[in-house]
């Protein structure tokens, strides 16, 4: 009984959302006292970056972590950065993104990282933890991995080459880094970009359900 | 990297931009009938849109002279695809004119450079952020996931929807107004004024206009204008480019009215009190004169080692006299270059350099 009670006490919400909240909200912060905007030209790839992909970038990211077994991460801990979100994604719109692909865009972001947390919880509370945590590596960071080994092989700029681009579209995490490294001087490219990575986040969404769902029908049948 | 970023900036703000190619032209367009909205689409070239209220407005068979995206260099003029809201009808009558030609001698003046800050969160969005979400951590702590929800959403609901109040968003303007001596005239010299205009994305013109240029060269422009106030005098039109284009308008000075350029003796302006100006000599020296107040004689030379920004002096023809300032209320700039005969003449005292 006491043991029960000492889980109950057990905080549900941690260090990571309060670290994923400072990461992004780092760089409105360094907007609002000028850390970025009076140095760089709009242009240029540092203020040209989407404050929205900065803010949703490490939340992607950590949600999807995967959880050891039992451990307690909900999407609903994401609630802590949506005023982030909110206030991102207005000085986006406000720099001269279209408020349509803008809330596109941070939609499929949001779908991503709530699916992530998703997938890793159920594979953290099912027999499938190890192959979820494969299936995150090879899928999220996978990608991402070869994207730089394309920009380093290539150009030496690891997220500039379209090769390395194409690459980083297949993981959540690359796309977001895609998005945020767009220069606001060319065609928006956001509507377009996130289907691959929301496959990606669908798969390993269902994939400890599937398994998990397979190995019980193998323990029946044995 | 970022130094080389840095110098980039710094060089790509000291260069005049010469967008050149001028996209107004002029259409007319017959509305008959209850109207709410037209909308004249130029395929490659942009749109044209006229917006009325709700109700609309009713229209005899009225012929209107419309703004339209158009392609001076290519000469390219498309026939537009034209919808109409409200019951009433639309027709397209074609080609109406170009803008009125502007004087040659400020044809080739460079365009004031349009550089934008990001946005800047306010510090009490920041706070806002840190209060909801440090609202929303506790109660998920306390394991009420909804209440969570709820805070978090709220916040970025206030933050989404009042942006305004919690956004500072850079809207200046960078103006230029450029004056050429024409040549000697009945009343002394007679001069062209034509006030430069520059912004990103989104610019005011109106009948006046003498050009609209855009960079980048051939970006589509949507051209917004008010159907209640549709008529050869309206000044409210808006023209808008793809992100991060930059426009130019230009139009015909209208600032004082009266004498703003005295040169019969020594030189006067009555434009405005001008926190920094500076002579150019026909020999492209250029002294510095300090601040000088409006419907004062030419102020005396000042020791200055920084010259005016590079891209005022680019473009200038060579060979004449020319002022350069500042005025001191919305730092608009001033430039008036005067003919080469009135550089001769001697005819007023012009500063030299020391």
């Amino acid at each position: 009984m006491g043991g029960l009670e000492r889980t109950r006490k057990v905080p549900s919400v941690g260090f990571i959302p309060l670290l994923c909240l400072v990461l992004g909200a780092t760089p409105l912060a360094l907007d609002a006292f000028g850390g970025l905007g009076d140095a760089w030209p709009r242009e240029s790839l540092p203020a040209g970056l989407s404050r929205t992909a900065l803010a949703l970038l490490p939340w992607i990211f950590c949600m999807g972590l995967p959880l050891a077994k039992g451990g307690r991460r909900s999407a609903l801990d994401c609630a802590v950065g949506l005023p982030v979100f909110g206030l991102a994604i207005a000085s986006d719109a406000a720099a001269g993104l279209a408020l349509q692909d803008l809330l596109f865009c941070a939609g499929s972001g949001v779908l991503m990282l709530v699916g992530l947390a998703r997938g890793a919880r159920v594979a953290s509370k099912s027999s499938s933890g190890q192959l979820y945590g494969f299936a995150w590596l090879l899928l999220v960071l996978g990608p991402v991995a070869i994207a730089l080994a394309f920009g380093f092989s290539e150009s030496g700029a690891p997220l500039s080459p379209d090769e390395a681009g194409r690459w980083l579209q297949y993981s959540p995490v690359g796309w977001c880094l895609t998005w945020a490294a767009e220069n606001p001087g060319l065609e928006p490219r956001l509507a377009s970009a996130p289907y691959a990575a929301l496959l990606v986040t669908a798969a390993l969404v269902l994939l400890p359900s599937l398994a998990s769902r397979s190995s019980v029908a193998g323990g029946e049948d044995s | 990297m970022r130094a080389i970023l840095l110098v980039l900036w710094i060089a790509s703000c000291c260069t005049p931009a010469f967008a050149g190619e001028n996209r107004l032209g002029f259409g007319r367009i017959a509305l008959d009938g209850n109207v709410r909205s037209v909308r004249l689409d130029f395929g490659p070239l942009g749109t044209t849109t006229l917006q009325g209220q709700a109700e609309g407005r009713t229209f005899a068979d009225t012929t209107f002279r419309i703004p339209i995206p158009a392609s001076g260099k290519t000469g390219a003029l498309l026939v537009p695809t034209v919808t109409s809201e409200g019951g009433g009808e639309a027709r397209y009558l074609g080609w109406d004119s170009a803008p009125a030609p502007m004087a040659d001698p400020l044809k080739l003046r460079s365009l004031p450079p349009v550089l934008r800050e990001l946005p800047r969160p306010t510090v009490l969005s920041l706070l806002l952020i840190v209060l909801s979400a440090f609202g929303a951590w506790l109660a998920r702590r306390a394991e009420r996931p909804l209440t969570a929800l709820a805070i978090g959403m709220a916040g970025a609901a206030a933050l989404l929807g009042w942006s305004q109040a919690f956004l500072r968003v850079d809207s200046s303007v960078a103006r230029v107004v450029d004056f050429a001596g024409l040549g000697p005239s009945a009343s002394g010299l007679a001069w062209a004024g034509v006030e430069t205009t520059g912004r990103y994305e989104q610019i005011n013109l109106g009948g006046s206009t003498l050009s609209l240029e855009v960079l980048p060269e051939g970006s589509p422009l949507s051209l917004v204008l008010s159907l209640d106030q549709l008529g050869p005098t309206c000044e409210d039109w808006q023209a808008g480019g793809p992100r991060a284009s930059r426009l130019w308008v230009r139009r015909p000075w209208s600032g004082n009215e009266g004498r703003w350029l005295e040169t019969s003796g020594d030189v006067t302006q009555d434009m405005g009190d001008f926190q920094a100006s500076w002579a150019r000599s026909s020999a492209s020296e250029v002294t510095a004169l300090g601040p000088w107040s409006a419907g004062e004689a030419c102020p005396e030379p000042v020791f200055e080692a920084q010259g005016p920004p590079s891209w005022l002096l680019s473009g200038l023809p060579t060979g004449r006299e020319a002022l350069i300032g500042q005025l001191a209320s919305g730092g608009t700039w001033v430039r008036a270059v005067w003919p080469p005969s009135e550089g001769a003449s001697g005819a007023r005292t012009w500063p030299r350099p020391r």
